[in-house]
């Protein structure tokens, strides 16, 4: 099920940390808009929809610098979210709890891709194997299969 | 060889085959897309090389593309999934039927409801409303916590049929899956395997999955075999069926009746078994189920039957059985007002049931103002009836004092409320009895005969007792007084001597040792001397005197005269010399047991009808009236089972013998069966059978108010293992005055198993609210005449609320709770216990939800691939892999970051 993210006020828009000024509205986009890309790689993981995954990365990065440039700066300043208004650090706090089940969602999601990934990639290795055992001789003359060889593969991530 | 011109219409034609089967397939795949387990046929394409020229393509086969790995961890997964969402589901269902903290369906709220009327009543213990409020709270709590445990023994039983149901669905699937074997390997024969017959199998498989964890491994032919996980064959050549009887309803579970074994059995060609049964499910000879089923829906079931809910049973039974427990020990220490007319008690006995008991309790019967029922003496007028106050402690069943058995303690309730015998009244002491400590006379090992004295002092004066002598007489009136006098003495022997003094009445006593029991101002009791000491008479120097000086073991009196001339040491070899034998407080009712024993020695007849056997005490008050009597009590001969029996005065002189104005028994203790019968008697007792207790007063105005006082149930701690008893007071351990019972049989009561799905308010309470026990026996100051003689007297005051107090105070009342269904031994309050059963609960459906979400995206995972798939490209899976390592890694980050984030909120928010 494909949904529709693109609405999203803070796509693309996540300054480096270093000229970050606090600014709560900016904030909640900033988390909001963390939630929304944590949501569409959910529906990714769950279609199995790899191609798309690895560009959210990107953004996923840029928005988790910019939250622990506001996480430094309301350490050194508390009264940062002090000066807030109430209701915004309420409807804050509130985005923040919805944003662990998103991640509890999250987590289930590529728990599982990863595990049929390393079951896909076990058997790739199982049948590479398996063809590559060859006949042998024993001490009664008769054939069977020898030993599983070891299969050596790397990758270059980068490729 | 071919041209090149063949070669190239040969590679055409090859193509065009190919495009056309392609074509084929592809419709099929379209028509097919909606059919459960229908996979992708993907046509293997391959060059056909000749001489390693290229020769086109030709379709080698129409091959189902399916990576087996990725079939078979589909199929294992299928079956994971199945069973949590079983697990899921029932969760779900326990949640609707506990509720959440707060609920009005909650079992928490039914508890503060609970407390709540009982604390209004302990407010206003004499309203008729707030006790049949407190009654209604009870009776909910009571009904919600059984209808709760009946709802989880609804749903084992529910699940059991879904096991039966399952078994049923899975020996459809085996004979439908056997078929298509055959059908494969006809097809196979022929040369036309098809994949839909191939697709048919392979969604069998998965539909075998969903029910239990399985094997499977294929012939070349296609066929497959399918095996639980364990190895027990479910397919193969030969037909196997699953067989299962179920549970006939759901108070197969509640009565625990044994579940059958789930088998698989092997059949003939006649469809009758061949070989042994092999157990999936196995039941062992205590009903402990056990299975080697690891997945599907099948191991759910059973999973939810045999280890969830009764986990859940457990937990509420805990509760159920604290609350009872708790309740009914208050309950059973206090009285209603204006009381019962009987009561039974839950807990089966038999006569000689021995046990260990400390302590006291008090039992009285009163008329419904809660006034003692009348006196049946004239001069207990105002204290009319009087209770028996027992001490258990002391009593004595032939095993030693505070071990008797069930028989004594009836027999010593029925002494008190007997009919009415003539009273020994003998200066403040109400009534002097004789207690037999023998058991039967004649006795050829020992012709003592052992007794105490059971006295009551019903004034406000402690009286000191003395007894001073005895007199035997057998039926012939002979005198057979062989006096081994057990009473405490001050040990006056031959080595004792009297020192006097001319002209002065003081006298010198030497005793042979120094008393313990006395001191200056003490009165003591002399035995007259065997003749005249030093001109002293033996009546001058016998009787009671004070004690004006006491040095060492030399004592001194003042003789009723004084020697004229003679001073002077004399030796005595007869006299002796007591303290008083026993001191018995105001308002005192016990036996004499700890003063000493008393023996008179029959060997002078043993074969006498009947022995009169005269006491002589003195009884002081406070002011020092001394009043003296000699008793005398008739022991017939040839008598069994006479220990703790009572024996009146046939005669007496000095003191007052009081007629009893009716002869009628107030109340009797006795054995009965389940359906209220008293158990036969032999000589007198209840040597066989099992009964419950039960009280009830002859009169059926008179009411009976049982105060538990001290008594405690210590078991039979010497038996090896030891037996450390319930703890419990005298009411709470017969059950005579439950507030909360098990309903579903006689005689069984305080079981933990079950103790939820069976607790209910106790019917005859549940009938007439003022039954409930609201207080306690108040000992009262008689009459309100205060120029009457004072005497104390026990009633029962409607406005007493001493035990609805301790019944309201139940819920701050810490108690502990072993553990039970996942939550650990605890000590805590009962709500917060209930909180405890609602929290474990909730988590564990939140967890069974998690694990089924969890194993949902993990089987639509394999699922997702198991249908996409075309091809595997290791380069593809591999970066796959790093993407998702990627990903996952960068959680951590995004997670910690907005953590700290929402940290830094929470600390400004506080």
């Amino acid at each position: 099920m494909q949904r529709d993210f693109s609405h999203s006020a803070a796509s693309g828009q996540t300054p480096p940390a270093a000229l970050l000024t606090f600014n709560a509205e900016d904030l909640m986009a900033t988390t909001f808009r963390l939630s929304e890309v944590m949501e569409r790689e959910s529906c990714y993981l769950a279609e199995m929809n790899i191609p798309e995954i690895l560009p959210l990365q990107q953004e996923k990065l840029e928005l988790t610098q910019k939250l622990e440039a506001y996480q430094a700066a309301v350490r050194a300043r508390p009264e940062l979210l002090r000066e807030m208004p109430e209701t915004v650090r309420e409807k804050l706090l509130s985005m923040m709890e919805q944003f662990g089940q998103i991640m509890a969602d999250h987590l289930r999601h590529i728990t599982a891709a990863r595990q049929v990934n390393s079951k896909v990639v076990q058997a790739i290795f199982d049948s590479i194997a398996e063809q590559q055992q060859v006949a042998t001789y024993t001490r009664e003359g008769t054939s069977g299969l020898g030993a599983v060889p070891a299969i050596s593969i790397t990758y270059n991530q980068k490729a | 060889m071919a041209s090149g011109l063949g070669l190239s219409l040969n590679n055409a034609i090859s193509g065009l085959r190919v495009n056309q089967r392609n074509i084929s397939v592809l419709s099929h795949n379209i028509a097919n897309v909606n059919t459960e387990g229908y996979s992708r046929q993907i046509v293997s394409q391959s060059s056909v090389y000749i001489n390693d020229i290229g020769s086109g393509v030709r379709i080698e086969d129409i091959t189902r593309k399916i990576d087996l790995y990725l079939q078979r961890a589909r199929t294992e997964q299928q079956s994971n999934l199945s069973r949590s969402e079983i697990l899921k589901d029932f969760g779900d269902r326990v949640q609707v039927l506990l509720g959440t903290p707060g609920d009005q369906s909650s079992i928490d709220e039914f508890l503060t409801s609970f407390t709540s009327a009982f604390q209004n009543l302990a407010e206003t213990p004499d309203k008729g409303s707030f006790r049949s409020n407190a009654l209604q709270a009870g009776s909910d709590l009571a009904n919600q916590i059984s209808r709760l445990a009946r709802g989880i023994e609804d749903l084992r039983f529910e699940a059991d049929r879904e096991i039966n149901q399952s078994v049923k669905n899975i020996n459809g699937l085996i004979r439908e899956l056997r078929d298509v074997n055959a059908a494969i390997v006809q097809s196979a024969n022929v040369g036309t395997a098809g994949t839909d017959i191939l697709d048919k199998r392979d969604s069998l498989v998965n539909q075998i999955a969903e029910y239990l964890d399985i094997s499977t491994y294929y012939e070349a032919s296609g066929e497959v075999n399918v095996l639980t996980s364990n190895g027990v064959a479910l397919v193969d050549r030969v037909p196997h069926e699953l067989r299962y009887s179920p549970a006939g309803s759901t108070d197969s579970f509640v009565y625990g009746t044994p579940l059958r074994p789930l088998e698989v059995v092997t059949l003939r060609l006649d469809g009758t078994p061949a070989g042994a049964p092999q157990e999936l499910i196995s039941v062992d000879d205590d009903g402990n189920v056990t299975t080697d089923l690891l997945a599907g829906s099948l191991k759910g079931y059973q999973e939810v039957r045999d280890v969830v809910l009764p986990g859940i049973l457990d937990q509420l039974d805990m509760l159920a059985s604290r609350l009872r427990d708790a309740m009914n020990a208050i309950h059973n220490s206090g009285s209603s007002f204006p009381g019962r007319t009987s009561l039974t008690g839950t807990r089966e006995v038999q006569g000689t049931d021995l046990s260990d008991w400390s302590g006291t309790l008090r039992i009285a019967v009163l008329k419904s103002d809660g006034q003692p029922a009348s006196a049946v003496y004239s001069d207990e007028t105002y204290t009319g009836y009087r209770p028996l106050t027992l001490n258990l402690a002391k009593l004595d069943a032939g095993q030693g004092q505070g071990r008797p058995d069930v028989q004594t303690v009836i027999d010593e309730i029925n002494n008190h409320f007997r009919a009415p015998p003539f009273k020994a009244k003998v200066g403040v002491l109400n009534n002097i009895q004789l207690a037999s400590q023998t058991d039967f006379i004649p006795n050829a090992f020992d012709p003592n005969f052992r007794f105490d004295l059971d006295v009551e002092n019903i004034s406000r004066d402690a009286a000191r007792l003395f007894v001073t002598g005895f007199t035997v007489l057998d039926s012939g009136g002979t005198n057979i007084t062989s006096v081994t006098q057990g009473a405490p003495t001050l040990t006056l022997n031959p080595a004792s001597t009297y020192t006097t003094t001319a002209g002065s009445n003081n006298v010198l006593i030497q005793l042979s040792a120094p008393p313990t029991s006395i001191g200056v101002g003490s009165t003591i009791y002399l035995g007259p001397p065997a003749g005249p000491i030093n001109g002293l008479t033996p009546a001058q120097l016998s009787g009671y005197f004070t004690v004006t000086s006491l040095a060492g073991n030399t004592l001194g009196i003042q003789a009723t005269g004084a020697p004229a001339t003679s001073s002077g040491t004399v030796g005595d070899a007869v006299a002796f010399a007591q303290p008083p034998y026993d001191t018995i407080t105001a308002g005192d009712e016990r036996r004499t047991t700890d003063a000493g024993q008393l023996a008179l020695n029959l060997s002078g007849n043993l074969a006498s009808a009947y022995y009169d056997i005269s006491v002589n005490v003195g009884v002081m008050g406070e002011n020092n009236n001394l009043v003296t009597s000699t008793i005398t009590y008739r022991i017939n001969n040839n008598q069994l089972n006479l220990r703790n029996d009572r024996f009146d005065n046939t005669a007496m002189v000095g003191g007052t013998r009081v007629a009893p104005g009716s002869s009628q028994p107030l109340l009797r203790a006795i054995l009965v069966d389940a359906q209220g019968n008293e158990l036969p008697k032999i000589n007198g007792e209840y040597p066989n059978g099992i009964g419950v207790l039960k009280l009830v007063t002859n009169d059926p105005s008179l009411r009976i108010a049982m105060d538990e006082m001290d008594s405690k149930h210590l078991g039979l701690p010497t038996l090896t293992p030891g037996d450390t008893g319930t703890r419990r007071g005298f009411s709470h351990y017969f059950g005579l005055n439950n507030f909360f019972v098990d309903k579903v049989a006689y005689g069984q009561t305080d079981t933990l198993k079950n103790a939820a799905v069976t607790l209910a308010v106790e019917e005859a309470i549940l009938q007439d609210p003022n039954l409930v026990a609201t207080g306690k026996l108040e000992r009262q100051l008689q009459p309100s005449n205060s120029s009457a003689p004072a005497q104390y007297t026990y009633i029962r005051q409607s406005g007493n609320n001493s035990t609805a107090q301790a019944l309201a105070g139940l819920a701050n009342k810490t108690l502990s709770f072993d553990a039970a269904g996942g939550l650990s031994q605890t000590q805590i309050s009962l709500g917060a216990y209930a909180g405890e059963i609602l929290g474990y609960n909730a988590s564990v459906a939140a967890a069974a939800t998690s694990e089924y979400e969890n194993q949902e995206t993990l089987y639509n995972g394999f699922d997702e691939r198991f249908k996409n798939i075309s091809g595997v490209n290791l380069d593809e899976e591999l970066a796959n892999t790093i993407t998702f390592q990627n990903a996952y890694a960068a959680n951590a980050r995004v997670i910690t970051t907005v953590n700290g984030l929402f940290d830094e909120l929470l600390n400004t928010l506080r």
